[in-house]
Parts: structure tokens; C-alpha cells; sequence
């Protein structure tokens, strides 16, 4: 049957798209080791393999340390933190049937980021980041939840957004308020609640962070299906017999728990969100089950590949990731909303 | 014959307002009832009873024999499909995906893919959007996405259809095409309730009607019993002549000036 056929050229397609993902995604993220500060070259690389390995028994190498205690967990977070955002974000989209939801636009991310700050006041001086991390799942899923609330009462599309903007901006404010007051080496500085930043990452953050992604990623990709049916409106899933309210509290707790992570490993990184779930429905189409992955793997790449400019651009000094996601992504997001203004999408 | 929808008295209040005063009404298999009436008067309300989003403050609801309001959602999609008069505008999937969507319900009792394939293709060629099939849903017109809301209410096959005016869109010859779709599907045993705000086409195309005027049931029979000159000026608010149609067996209704007043 023809349809038939050209179903299995859309699929085959879609798997070329996100095995191009995520060969890109390896690609980057052995030139984030290689790059910065100190230059390491390929066979330094594998020579600590082989070392962590048990491979080799030739005795270390400076570049070593640089490579296991700084490198790989930076490049390790960036690729966590921009999976979970890329979730994040297209499960967003499919939840409220606004292409230009983003964590950080509808004010989850700056929840997060208060919710980390509590649980950091909560763990003792030298604890493990799970708290924090937990902190910032639960206030992230707690404001994407308000946001459902909100999205009931508020039909348009373009004010859902302004309302999300709005409680993030004073979200960020008392962030601001708090980590200026408390003044603690233990807190990260408000560039990283505003800007993000991946040069403090750690092995015990990641530990942290990376359960956090991967089951916020789970928990939304499980509900592909229901996504997908959204798109015809919540009381027409409903009537194919789609449990609606439930299915979406699932969905915004997986993006909590995503998010939650993700500002924890790289505090709040803007439009990775936005624009990754954009192309990648651009490139492979709208179907749920291929967009979640596609968009984890995506948003891991963005992020690697912002870091990397990052820390090269004005080496030695570095440059928040954030800065060149929002200069990326800025013009990205009013050329989007010019576009939505003419056609209505 | 059991009816396929049976709702007795039911009423629905929201704050001091009653949307729906005590309407009843009934529909067996086969069947097409018309739901008529002025803007504001219920049509919608009524429908979103019998579809289950809503429960009745009082009276019966009952399709297929369950109430609609107290059925698991999973099975109730088995029950009745129901279109509601404006699609989505953003939605990205194709055509063909949105009818497919339409077999949700089904996805676990049949294993043969092709069986549902073949369902998706012949609602898209019985509501005439099979040339659309792989045409993304938002750059269609009104019109178009709104058969194709029909195609996908009738891939869902359930034994009662609540459609909300699923012509509001549509030109006069795929107004008449519609109609005659749910004629068929009637045929085949489909109990069909439809808002329609075109009394013309009811009369024309219902096998009954109700005709509902601020939340009661105006009047309930065939279409000539229902659609009277002297009702329809009074439901309206508009003087109206109703006139035997000149080709059909069913009343044609005209709207007149003021000044000619009923003959």
C-alpha cells in the first residue's frame, strides 16, 4: 500500500535524524574535551581511557586531572542539562499547544532556581546536591503546574506567555533578592540563576542532576501518544478517551523533574527550550514518540557546542552559557513570534 | 427498539443561570435528530451532556444505555464520537495523522495495522478530503479542517455521533455532502444528533428535530411539526414564513421583512 510506504520512509527518516543527533552530539562533545583553557590533544584523551580503564598502567599525565575532574563533568552537565531543557521544552509545547512555551519563558526554570536555593539552605555546609536538586524539580514542577491552572482560565496564547514572563521576572527578582542578601560561597551567583553557567560542574552534581533528567525524560516520553492527541484540542483527546487532566499533571511533573536537574547542573540556561523543539519539528515532524528523544539529544548538542564557544571565545576568561543561548535564541523567538502574528502558526 | 440516546428532563445549571431547563429527548439507531434553536438557547450544553464533559444538575442522560457523565473516558470513546464546531488552527500533524487519531480508541483490539489504514482512508474519501491526506492540518481552510474533523469522528465508529454544527463552515454543496454522509452513516445504523443553525438544512436532511428556545425544548417531532411560521417568528425573534419546499417533501423557511408580516 502506498501509504504504507511512504510511513516507513517518514520513519526511517525520522530514525536518520536522531542517529544524525546523536553521532553530532558524541562529535561535540569529544571537541568540549579537547577545547579550552588548557588545549588537550586526542591521544591525552585516550590515555586517561585507557587509565580509568585499568588499560594502561603509564603513570599520569598532567592533563589527566584537567580532563577527569573538570572536563568531562562540564561536558557531561552540558549534555544533561540541554537534554532535559530540550524535553522540557517540547513537552511543553504539546501540553499547552503554544509552540513558543519554553521552561524559561512560562517562569519554570526561575521557580527552579528558588527552589534549588532553598534546598541548598536546607543541606548542611558540604552536603550532596541531591536537596537542592530535589528543591528545584519540586518548585519547577509546582510552577509548571500553576502554569496548567493558569493556561484553563487564559485562552490566548500570546497572554499565557506574558503571564509566564511576568511570574518569572518577579520569581527572578526575589532570587536575586535572596542570593544577594545571603552573600554565602555556598550559593552560585545570581549570573548563574540568570545566565547559567557549567564551570563549577562536579561529579556529585551530575549524580544528582542525571536521575533527574532521565526520569522527567521517562515520565514525559511514556505519555508520546497523549501528546500527540493534545494537539487536537483537550476535550477532543478527551473524547478518544484520553484522561486529560491526568495525563498532563504526569507530563508537567516529568518536566519539573527535567528542569529541576537541568538548572541544577547548569543553572538557567534560556531558549534551548524554545528553539530545539522548534527545528527538530521542523526536520522530523510533530509525531511525539520521535520528538522527545530527538529534542534530548538536540538540546544536549546546543548546549555542549554554547559551552565550548563559552570557554574559547574569551579564553581565559569565560562567558556564561546563557549569554550565547539568548543572543542566539532572542531573534529566533521574535522572528517566531512575527511569523505566529501573520499565519497563526 | 432501545434508543441509542435517551435523555429524560435532564437540566443544567451554572451559577444562578439555567443553561438547560428539563429537556428531553431520544434518538434510536439509525437515526438523525436535528438540534435547532437561536444562539445562547442550550444546543451546545445539551450535547456536552450527552457526550459526558458535562453532568446534568438534574434529569437522565443515558447513551448506549450508560450514563455518560459516571463512564470511564476510555470507554465511553467507544460509545459516541462528538465534533465540536472549531478545530485546533495550530496543530501540525497531517491529515491523515489527525484521522488516525480518530482510531485511538481501537488501537489495542485490532492487530492488523492495515485494518485501521483502510478505516482512516475511507473516512477521508467519505467526507471528501482524501486529496488533503498529506497536507499539514494548519494550512487548511476552516472549511476543510472541519471535514476533516468529520472524517476522524466517523474513523472513531461509534454507534452515536454528536456533531456541533459540522456545517458552519462549509459552502451550500459540501453543506449538502455532509448531510448526505450522515445519511448514510445513519444507514449503517449510526444514531446521528446534529446542531445545525440552518433550519433549511434540517428540515431537508433530519429524520426529527428539537428545537430548543432558552434552554426548553420548544417544540420535539418531524420537521413540518416543528418548523411553523408562527413558532419560528416567535423563537427567533424575527418574522418568518415557513413554505412547502418546491422539490423536497419538508418545509422551506424564509425570513421576510417586518413590515410583510405572516400571511
Amino acid at each position: 500500500m502506498t501509504q504504507s510506504a511512504t510511513a516507513t520512509d517518514r520513519e526511517s527518516g525520522r530514525l536518520a535524524a536522531v542517529l544524525v543527533l546523536g553521532t553530532g552530539l558524541l562529535g561535540l562533545m569529544v571537541v568540549g574535551l579537547l577545547s579550552g583553557a588548557v588545549a588537550i590533544n586526542p591521544a591525552d584523551l585516550f590515555h586517561m581511557l585507557g587509565r580509568r580503564l585499568g588499560l594502561t598502567d603509564d603513570p599520569q599525565r598532567l592533563t589527566d586531572s584537567v580532563l577527569w575532574a573538570i572536563r568531562l563533568p562540564r561536558v557531561l552537565a552540558g549534555a544533561v542539562a540541554g537534554a532535559g531543557l530540550g524535553v522540557a521544552g517540547a513537552a511543553l509545547q504539546g501540553t499547552f499547544r503554544n509552540h513558543i512555551a519554553d521552561p524559561h519563558l512560562v517562569g519554570i526554570s526561575p521557580a527552579a532556581g528558588l527552589g534549588a536555593v532553598a534546598g541548598i539552605a536546607l543541606t548542611p555546609a558540604g552536603g550532596p546536591p541531591l536537596v537542592m536538586m530535589l528543591g528545584a524539580a519540586a518548585a519547577g514542577g509546582g510552577a509548571a503546574l500553576l502554569m496548567r491552572r493558569i493556561a484553563k482560565r487564559v485562552i490566548e496564547s500570546n497572554q499565557f506567555i506574558l503571564v509566564g514572563l511576568a511570574l518569572g521576572l518577579a520569581m527572578l527578582a526575589w532570587l536575586g533578592a535572596i542570593v544577594l542578601a545571603w552573600d554565602s560561597p555556598r550559593v552560585p551567583t545570581f549570573t548563574f540563576w540568570v545566565f547559567g553557567g557549567l564551570s563549577g560542574s562536579t561529579w556529585s552534581a551530575l549524580a544528582a542532576g542525571t536521575p533527574l533528567v532521565l526520569i522527567g525524560t521517562a515520565v514525559v516520553a511514556t505519555s508520546s501518544r497523549s501528546l500527540d492527541l493534545l494537539s487536537l484540542g483537550e476535550s477532543e483527546a478527551r473524547h478518544v478517551g484520553v484522561n486529560v487532566d491526568r495525563v498532563i499533571t504526569m507530563i508537567l511533573i516529568g518536566v519539573g523533574l527535567a528542569v529541576g536537574g537541568a538548572v541544577g547542573l547548569g543553572g538557567a540556561i534560556g531558549f534551548v527550550g524554545l528553539i530545539v523543539p522548534l527545528i527538530v519539528r521542523k526536520w522530523i515532524g510533530p509525531v511525539h514518540v520521535w520528538l522527545i528523544p530527538a529534542s534530548a539529544l538536540g538540546g544536549a548538542a546546543m548546549v555542549v557546542a554554547v559551552d565550548i564557544l563559552a570557554r574559547t571565545v574569551a579564553a581565559p576568561i569565560e562567558v556564561p552559557v546563557g549569554l550565547f543561548t539568548a543572543i542566539l535564541g532572542g531573534p529566533v523567538f521574535v522572528w517566531f513570534l512575527m511569523r505566529v502574528g501573520r499565519s497563526r502558526l | 427498539m432501545k434508543p441509542a440516546v435517551n435523555a429524560e428532563r435532564i437540566s443544567y445549571r451554572r451559577d444562578s443561570a439555567v443553561l438547560v431547563d428539563g429537556v428531553s429527548l431520544k434518538a434510536d439507531p439509525g437515526e438523525i435528530l436535528g438540534i435547532v434553536g437561536p444562539n445562547g438557547a442550550g444546543k451546545t450544553t445539551l450535547l456536552r451532556i450527552l457526550a459526558g464533559d458535562l453532568a446534568p444538575s438534574a434529569g437522565r442522560a443515558r447513551v448506549q444505555g450508560v450514563d455518560p457523565s459516571r463512564t470511564p473516558l476510555q470507554e465511553l470513546a467507544h460509545l459516541r464520537a462528538y465534533l465540536s464546531p472549531k478545530g485546533v488552527s495550530e496543530n501540525p500533524f497531517t491529515v491523515r495523522d489527525t484521522v488516525t487519531m480518530g482510531r485511538h480508541p481501537h488501537r489495542r483490539a485490532v492487530i492488523d495495522p492495515g485494518h485501521h489504514e483502510a478505516i482512516v482512508e475511507s473516512a477521508m474519501e467519505r467526507t471528501d478530503v482524501i486529496h488533503l491526506a498529506e497536507r499539514v492540518m494548519s494550512s487548511l481552510s476552516t472549511g476543510e479542517q472541519q471535514q476533516v474533523g468529520l472524517a476522524r469522528v466517523i474513523a472513531q465508529e461509534t454507534p452515536v455521533l454528536l456533531l456541533d454544527e459540522p456545517t458552519s463552515s462549509l459552502d451550500i454543496g459540501h453543506q449538502e455532502k455532509v448531510m448526505q454522509v450522515l445519511r448514510s452513516l445513519a444507514r449503517e445504523g449510526t444514531a446521528v444528533l446534529v446542531i445545525l443553525h440552518d433550519l433549511n438544512l434540517a428540515a431537508a436532511h433530519t429524520d426529527r428535530m428539537i428545537l430548543l428556545n432558552a434552554g426548553l425544548a420548544a417544540a420535539t417531532g418531524l420537521a413540518s411539526e416543528v418548523l411553523t411560521t408562527e413558532r419560528l417568528s416567535a423563537v427567533y425573534r424575527q418574522p418568518i414564513e415557513v413554505v412547502p419546499h418546491p422539490h423536497r417533501p419538508c418545509p422551506l423557511v424564509l425570513t421576510i421583512d417586518p413590515a410583510d408580516g405572516p400571511r
